[in-house]
Parts: C-alpha cells; structure tokens; sequence
C-alpha cells in the first residue's frame, strides 16, 4: 500500500506551523524539526517571490528533487499547504485544493478554533484520512521551476555555487561595474543594488534549499 | 416602463403577506453565522452549563417563532391537543422546515412514561463543530433543543428539553439525541 503522499504540512500567514500529519513508514517527526522545516518553506517560498524572473510571482509551487516532490499550494490569504509525495504524483494540486475546502469547512467553521492556532478539529481528521487514502502513485525527474499566476513557467537550472559565479562573469562583461569573482561575497564591491540582492537571495534559497531537503529526506522510504 | 406591473408596497410589515419566502439559504453562511454566535456566548460565560443554557434560550426565541409561522403556514391554524400529535408535528414539519429533512426517528422513552426521544445522525449545527475533549459533553445541539423547547412550551406541552451525544458502535462519531421530558402538570404517567 505505497502511500502516495509521505507527509502534510499546513502553515499560517505568519509561517508557524498549525497543522502536521505524517503517512511514512517512520511515524511522525521530532517536533522542532517539523517547526524548522515549516519556516524553512516559509521563508523560502517569500524568497522565491522575489527570486523570480518574471512578474507577480505568486511563490514556488513545485519542487521536484530525485527522491521526493513537494507541492505547495497557497491560499488568497496566504496560508501554505504543502506535500511531500513520491517522485511524479499526479493530482497533487487537486488534493491539496481539496484539503484547502476542508479546511475551510471543518477548521473555520469550528467555534472551537482560534484563527492562526495549531489545528486539533476531529472532524478535520477524519474528513482528511478520507480525502489522503484516495491517491496513488507514478514517477520522475530534477529541477525547480517556478510558475506565475498564468499558466506559463519558466524553467531555471538548478543553480549551484559554481554557476553563479560564471553567471557573474558574464554580468561584468557587460560593464555592470568593477568587481572580482570572489567565493567570499562579503567582500563585492562597486555592484548593482539588484544583482547584490540576486547573489543574497540565491544564497539563501540554496542553503535553505540544502537544509529543507536534509530534514526531508532521511525519513523518505527509498 | 409601459405596461409593467408594480408590486403592492406594503407600508405597514404586518401587513405583509406570510409568504414562503426563499426556499433555500446559504449553509456556509449559517454556519459561520451559528459559529459567531457559539463564539460570542462563550466570552460572556464562566463555566459549559451556562453556555448551554445560553443557547438554549437562542433556540426557545426561534422555537416560538417557528411555531406561529407553521401553525399558520402549514397546518391551517389549527391546534394541536394531542401529545403524539405535537410530537409528530416536531418530528417532521418543524424538522423539514428548518433543516430540509425530517429528523431520524421518534422513539418513546423505557423508563418512563413522560419521555420521548428525537435522534439525529448528527444535526445539521453540528455538522462542521467539533468539539474539544476537555469541554467534556457540550453539545452544541443545546440549541436545537431550545428550539423544541420553544415550540412544545408554547403549544401547551411544558417540557425539559436537553441535546446529548450517544455512542453507536461502529461509527465514530456518535449520534445526537434530544431528550424531551414533559413537565408532571400533563399528567402523562397516569396513562395506561
């Protein structure tokens, strides 16, 4: 009974986590862990938004790694549901637009619930087990894209230290100012405001994206 | 515009006709709207049984209302002097009318003779609530039962009427029971 899906994460505007549910084969995880990754997502996912080479950027909505997806799925008011499913699942958007309607059902119109709090709503529970245990499975590949509210996307390579620098070099070539290609960034000089916030932004989202794939992945079923 | 015709401006709202009205209402909005008042009840109170009395008195306000509405809406303004009538009367217009169903089942209490019982799979407030486990037994169906309580009252069939869960095997959420006890002035355990 391969689970399609390995693990729910529900976060709040604020990027704390209000809702976690595990279906791996490990049971569920240590609490801070849980807590790191869901800021992790937070903040990565703001990150994006300004990473983006186009547009209104709405944030990232799919992250494909070789043994994991992750599909992130943000509400008009800024709530984030994300999975973490096997490689290629299909239908992910579906589901978590589904989970969204539950949550609107049976977490809002609960008198019970404090808005932004973790949620504890049994008929939540239940009405989830029911929608998770309707998925299954496929598989494939390696790369992060970044989709705008419209439905083109742009593909961006997955961008290492290395490439950075050689983007870098290609930027001076074309006199945005003096500057020496440096692994310490710390010590630029003479660089547009921009590309400066570009560099920062790629940084963060690479460690970031080192961090959140570390805390995901020992628990994945390979 | 020429030839249209123009509806009868009543100036006076008890002139109005009592009308059907719309059919339909929004469930969502109910909802949220049920859940404010849940909320609001519950930053005025102390302690669970108040809150359940709160909405209790809620729903007697809508019992007696919807009382006089069906009266004339669905039976003709007549009256009921019967007690099975009464019930019957709870059980399925009342019910159809508020909650677009007739309620589950009618039963007649065992142990005494001035009980009866209304289940519900579960009630249409209660249907996006649950409940927290250190609230014990609240059940926001408290108000359903002021609702009947609101009716039976003003019918002439003073009672104590209470909402409780009640376990079923196999199913894990239990069924809702309102519990009607007619007040000793009906005389009802001096029947045969």
């Amino acid at each position: 009974m391969a689970a399609a899906i390995y693990s729910l994460y529900i976060i709040n505007k604020s990027g704390g986590l209000i809702f976690y549910k595990d279906y791996g084969l490990q049971g569920r995880m240590d609490t801070n862990d849980s807590l790191r990754l869901a800021s992790l997502w937070h903040s990565m996912h703001a990150i994006s938004q300004q990473l983006s080479p186009v547009q209104g950027c709405s944030g990232i909505e799919l992250l494909e790694a070789d043994t994991f997806d992750l599909h992130c799925f943000q509400s008009l008011t800024g709530t984030k549901f994300f999975v973490v499913s096997e490689p290629g699942t299909q239908n992910m958007e579906n589901l978590l637009k589904h989970i969204y309607e539950l949550y609107t059902d049976y977490v809002l119109k609960n008198p019970f619930y404090e808005m932004e709090m973790p949620i504890r709503c049994e008929l939540f529970d239940i009405n989830l087990a029911q929608a998770v245990q309707k998925d299954r499975v496929s598989y494939l590949g390696r790369v992060i894209r970044i989709v705008e509210n419209a439905n083109e996307s742009k593909r961006l390579p997955f961008v290492s230290m290395a490439e950075i620098s050689d983007d870098l070099d290609q930027f001076s070539s074309q006199n945005w100012g003096f500057f020496e290609p440096n692994p310490n960034f710390a010590q630029w000089t003479n660089f547009d405001q921009s590309l400066s916030t570009f560099i920062t932004n790629s940084c963060l989202s690479i460690t970031s994206l080192n961090l959140l794939i570390d805390l995901i992945e020992p628990r994945l079923f390979l | 515009m020429i030839g249209a015709g123009k509806m009868k401006q009543y100036t006076n709202v008890l002139d109005k006709p009592l009308s059907k009205g719309r059919q339909e209402v929004s469930l969502s909005g109910f909802a949220y709207l049920f859940s404010e008042l849940v909320q609001y009840n519950q930053t005025q109170v102390d302690n669970i049984g108040e809150l359940e009395r709160r909405l209790e008195d809620a729903g007697y306000a809508v019992g007696v209302r919807v009382l006089e509405l069906l009266c004339h809406r669905e039976k003709g303004n007549r009256r009921e002097t019967r007690l099975l009538g009464i019930l019957s009367f709870v059980h399925s217009t009342v019910w159809k009318v508020l909650f677009g169903k007739v309620a589950d089942s009618l039963e007649k209490g065992t142990e005494h003779e001035d009980e009866y019982m209304i289940s519900e799979k579960e009630l249409l407030v209660n249907r996006f609530i649950s409940v927290p486990k250190d609230m014990g037994s609240f059940n926001c169906g408290a108000f359903v039962a002021g609702i009947v309580r609101g009716v039976l009252d003003n019918a002439g069939f003073p009672a104590v009427v209470t909402a409780h869960f009640v376990p079923v095997d196999g199913q894990q959420r239990p069924r809702t029971t309102i519990l009607i006890k007619f007040a000793e002035e009906l005389c009802l355990d001096s029947r045969v």
